[in-house]
């Protein structure tokens, strides 16, 4: 009787420990698992955006009118003041991502999406990656149009080569910017008044990136661009945005836990 | 009813070594200040304005003992959720905006004087104002944002920490002008007096820590005790 008792108390117990390990295996961790999961998810705001493109005219338009504003402010006679053009082309990036950011977490708070992706299977690294990439999507588009814009506006020549470089800073740039401004978003997705609260710790926190993108820009903009200089913004970006990428993932899981 | 918390009040000994602490420290602070108006020489570059250095270096040095207590309780309490991290947290978050606004306002008042401006845009200067900002942003945000607001504070804390350690470098590479590290040069009576300044300085840091701390827990036991009339039905 005994003997029996003890072994339907094992199996009881082998049954509940393979149940927990499955279970304890069902955040997908692995590396491939990941990013798989990542591409899905932003595959699916992709496809969401794609339908109605509210974010993306949205932010791109706002973008393209804060230039705007600026080149009418900077005006000295005919011609818009020289040697201003990188700052605004920061600043316009920083206010419309900022815009975009927001509504980002927006479209998941409706109808409790957010809840829903956290209680599936993926893993936490994984939302956040998926976000990550949308956030660059959107904020490309957006570059798009500041760039152009500011090109036109301050009458700027670039040469190819300084063109290839701009891509550069602002792909390490808007990478950092969306690297903090995600992390943020999250944190902030059941906050009140967030809009505000957004606002006022991603432009602190994104200093760094202004400093180096304004400085790179500027210095790629002149007829004669200094690329040591370059190269050592670049480097800062990079710096940035390994540090922050890693603390972001480090910190994103526990920031979401309750 | 038995799991209610206590209201408890802190305990004899306790309030003794804190009377005790805050006392000496009030009384560190006037010997300080005699120090300094009596006894410190006059500098012989920037006369009387000089006297703003024994008060700016050691509220800036508690500023980078407070921060880094931030930062350490932070990280303890988003991996271990201890409401004592989060409490330590806060107040160490809180008296590095104290200490760092000590900083900033004492510190363009010297500027002013030894630079002819109130503000650069140096290298500490920069890295102090975007620190301070972003704490108090996470003030902000750990007293308005909702339902996981303290690790949400918890969180910004360590990033205005990296962040603070990036705007330096950048300033770095940028421009720089600040005054270097001279305490190993200075004057033997002027040193005496920073150093009885900075004494005093710990006193009171660790006065204010205790306080808060003592505070927010009671703060926290009288929430804890609203939920559990709430849930018994009490109304107001």
């Amino acid at each position: 009787m005994r003997p029996k008792a003890a072994q339907q108390k094992a199996a009881a117990l082998g049954a509940e420990q393979q149940k927990a390990a499955a279970l304890e295996r069902l955040p997908r961790l692995g590396l491939l698992e990941v990013i798989t999961d990542a591409g899905r998810i932003a595959a699916k705001d992709l496809r969401v955006e794609l339908r109605s493109k509210e974010l993306l005219i949205t932010t791109a338009y706002f973008g393209f009118l804060v230039v705007l504003v600026f080149s009418f402010a900077f005006f000295r006679g005919d011609a818009p003041i020289q040697g201003i053009a990188a700052g605004i082309l920061w600043v316009a990036l920083a206010f419309s991502g900022s815009l975009g950011l927001n509504r980002v977490f927006d479209r998941e708070q409706r109808g409790a999406c957010l809840k829903a992706l956290l209680l599936s299977p993926v893993s936490r690294a994984a939302i956040y990656l998926g976000k990550l990439a949308s956030v660059l999507f959107m904020m490309a588009a957006i570059e798009a149009v500041v760039v152009v814009s500011v090109i036109f506006f301050f009458s700027l020549s670039l040469s190819l080569v300084a063109l290839a470089w701009l891509g550069a800073v602002l792909l390490l740039g808007s990478l950092g910017y969306a690297i903090v401004g995600t992390l943020l978003g999250a944190m902030l997705s059941q906050a009140e008044s967030k809009g505000v609260l957004l606002s006022l710790l991603l432009y602190p926190l994104v200093l760094p990136v202004l400093i180096a993108g304004v400085k790179a820009t500027s210095t790629l903009l002149e007829t004669h661009p200094n690329y040591a200089e370059l190269g050592l913004w670049l480097k800062l970006l990079t710096g940035f945005d390994a540090v922050f990428g890693v603390a972001a993932l480090w910190i994103f899981e526990p920031l979401l836990m309750d | 009813m038995n799991t209610s918390p206590s209201l408890e009040a802190p305990r004899l000994p306790s309030n003794l070594l804190l009377g005790l602490i805050a006392g000496l420290a009030a009384l560190m602070l006037i010997v300080s200040t005699g120090l300094v108006f009596f006894y410190a020489p006059y500098e012989a570059k920037m006369g009387f304005v000089q006297k703003i250095f024994y008060f700016h270096v050691p509220a800036a040095w508690m500023m980078m003992l407070s921060t880094p207590l931030m930062l350490v309780s932070s990280i303890l309490y988003l991996f271990r959720r201890k409401p004592f991290w989060d409490r330590l947290g806060d107040a160490a978050l809180e008296l590095s905006i104290v200490f760092g606004a000590l900083v900033l306002i004492t510190g363009p008042l010297w500027g002013r004087k030894a630079w002819g401006v109130y503000w650069v845009w140096d290298v500490r200067l920069t890295a102090t104002l975007v620190l301070i900002l972003m704490l108090i942003a996470a003030k902000i945000v750990r007293s308005y944002a909702g339902p996981n607001r303290k690790t949400i504070a918890a969180g910004l804390s360590l990033l205005s920490v990296l962040n603070a350690g990036f705007v330096w470098v950048s300033v770095d590479l940028w421009r720089g002008n600040h005054p270097e590290k001279l305490v190993a040069t200075l004057e033997p009576r002027m040193k005496l007096t920073l150093f009885v300044a900075v004494f005093a300085f710990h006193l009171i840091y660790i006065a204010l820590l205790w306080v808060r701390l003592r505070v927010s827990k009671l703060e926290d036991q009288a929430q804890e005790l609203e939920r559990l009339a709430s849930e018994a039905g009490l109304e107001d």
